[in-house]
């Protein structure tokens, strides 16, 4: 078939069609590559590049046996870059679930090699696994070891030029491991600490507050639980299931609502009302675990009053009876 | 002569189509496995790691499954040689990779006068998708240092005399000498109201404790901020060359 068996209006038409394709997906692929080249954009402009896996774990490691625990690093830029591990204690901040990193290791059971963990070279794009082994003896105490596994890259680029100050940089990236030595699961013992928030708020402000969790137990737990603001006739105005951060062992955590439970992304997030809120209302704040049978427990339970008024609005009535007081009485 | 001309139209169609086809294979296309290497301490894997790492941990963590789970905990039933990540959705961001990257790893300060203070920059990122968030630390390993291993440019005091390592101040006049930093971009500090506000970077020389210089307590989808470094002199020094090292340690959260 040639071109000669349709009319020209008909090959006009097929020409002009097949212009626009073309021209569209030359259009499209013109359109994609700045968002693939964002995507990537950090591969290409970077000189070190590092990720790592898991980014935390928890391990029980009965007395008696042994355990191994396994990080896996990726060199993500275009250079070969030296490596070098090293384990450290962590401690938590008491607010948040960022670590404190230590300088030194207080862990026992690490079997670390004579020769050390070693140093190794990764090349760009490669992956390297390192695993740890841990021995606790029998008989050893029950108590919770949070780590960060640390990758330090060395910088041996020391090359320095003539009549210019420098700075030399290196990166180190982690990964958490929280050992707990113990032959069984210990039961939950997560209470509400204290609810913070404020006393008096504007109903025409949005309204936010923060419990904080704290641990009894000597191992970390998962928060759970909910939360939820009622009225002075005891109605729920709002509702929120308190969401499963961990709250390591002896120390205190604020807790974090659940948010778009039911959408595509159940997320953490604040406690945080846009709705407006008039009168007294309460704050309560419970946590739960479910024992053995099952059943669900409710640990503790606080509450925390708050009046919520329009401010601006009450404002300027009390000035006014001020006002009219001073008018009618003093001025008189 | 008529075909060649009415074949133009789908003929440059043609060519679009191809170089789009061909520049959308070569972007998407995944890199290739080979084989793997072993040490006492380290297993080393050539290829893709997200393969090896969604097989691992792809099977066990269904998002909706642990909603409103009520004892969920992180240690799970442990067997010999092995470990448990943890059972609960909250896991879901606890698999996914943490990942840190430096745009420059020479920070070139040029030769250093009391006229005016010279700079550079970096940038670092970070992606962070665990629910606890992330820190990026940083301390210098000693102030910068002459090259006769004596002399030394002493960390920034700012204009004000009282800025340290934890606090940031205003830096802007060139006879006040030192060695600090600005941060600027996501999740830095608060007291980096402007880019005229600079801090001492903690000093390891002397044990003070490394400071962070991002941080987050949410999920990070790429991260970035712009440190900038500021060195002068008081005119007090002596000349010549000062070096110093840096290191930035990123840790997600638990």
């Amino acid at each position: 078939m040639t071109l000669s068996h349709f009319s020209r209006k008909q090959t006009r038409l097929f020409r002009l069609s097949c212009l626009l394709c073309g021209g569209l997906i030359l259009f499209l692929t013109i359109l994609m590559t700045p968002i693939m080249a964002q995507n990537q954009g950090v591969d290409q402009i970077s000189l070190v590049n590092l990720s790592v896996s898991p980014p935390s774990a928890y391990l029980r490691l009965k007395p008696g046996s042994s355990a191994t625990h396994t990080i896996t690093l990726e060199n993500l830029s275009n250079s070969p870059l030296t490596i070098s591990p090293e384990v450290v204690d962590f401690k938590p901040d008491g607010q948040t679930g960022v670590p404190q990193v230590q300088k030194t290791l207080s862990f026992p059971y690490l079997d670390i090699p004579e020769s050390g963990l070693g140093t190794l070279t990764l090349e760009p794009k490669q992956t390297a696994q390192l695993t740890l082994k841990f021995k606790a003896p029998a008989g050893s105490q029950v108590k919770e070891y949070p780590m960060t596994i640390l990758f330090h890259h060395q910088n041996n680029d020391l090359t320095v030029t003539s009549g210019n100050s420098q700075a030399q940089i290196s990166a180190s990236i982690g990964s958490n491991l929280v050992v707990l030595v113990a032959d069984r699961d210990l039961e939950p013992q997560l209470k509400v600490k204290s609810i913070q928030a404020p006393l008096i708020t504007d109903t025409f402000q949005v309204f936010e507050f923060s419990p904080l969790l704290e641990n009894g137990q000597v191992s970390a737990t998962i928060a759970s639980g909910s939360a939820s603001i009622k009225n002075w006739q005891g109605r729920v105005a709002v509702n929120w299931q308190i969401f499963p951060d961990v709250v390591l062992g002896q120390s205190t955590r604020q807790a974090q609502a659940l948010i778009d439970i039911l959408g595509d992304s159940p997320r953490p997030g604040t406690f945080k009302l846009k709705s407006k809120l008039w009168g007294i209302h309460s704050i309560q704040v419970s946590t739960t675990h479910q024992n053995p049978e099952g059943a669900m427990v409710i640990d503790s339970t606080q509450s925390r009053y708050f009046l919520a008024i329009p401010i601006i609005p009450s404002l300027i009535l009390i000035l006014l009876g001020i006002l009219a007081v001073y008018i009618k009485f003093i001025k008189r | 002569m008529n075909l060649k001309l009415s074949l133009r139209g789908p003929t440059l169609s043609l060519i679009f189509i191809c170089i789009g086809l061909v520049w959308l294979a070569l972007r998407l296309a995944p890199p290739a496995l080979a084989e793997s290497l072993s040490s006492d301490s380290f297993l080393i894997t050539f290829g893709n790691f997200n393969i090896t790492s969604g097989e691992k941990t792809g099977g066990g963590y269904v998002l909706t499954d642990t909603v409103g789970q009520i004892g969920a905990g992180p240690y799970g039933e442990y067997g010999v040689s092995s470990y448990f990540l943890g059972g609960g959705f909250q896991y879901i961001y606890q698999i996914q990779n943490f990942s840190f990257s430096i745009s420059k790893l020479n920070i070139d300060l040029g030769t250093l006068s009391s006229s005016a203070f010279n700079t550079d920059f970096h940038t670092l990122s970070i992606t962070a998708r665990g629910a606890g968030g992330y820190a990026v630390y940083a301390y210098e390993g000693h102030p910068l240092l002459h090259d006769d291993d004596v002399s030394t440019i002493a960390d920034t005091t700012c204009n004000s005399g009282s800025c340290n390592q934890v606090t940031a101040g205003i830096w802007t006049t060139p006879g006040i000498g030192g060695f600090g930093f600005n941060a600027s971009g996501d999740d830095v500090p608060v007291d980096f109201v402007t880019t005229d506000y600079y801090r001492q970077f903690a000093n390891n020389s002397t044990a003070e404790a490394m400071q962070a210089v991002m941080s987050s307590s949410n999920i990070a989808r790429v991260a970035q901020a712009t440190i900038t470094y500021k060195a002068g002199l008081s005119g007090s020094e002596a000349a010549g060359d000062y070096q110093t090292y840096v290191v930035y340690v990123a840790v997600p959260g638990y």
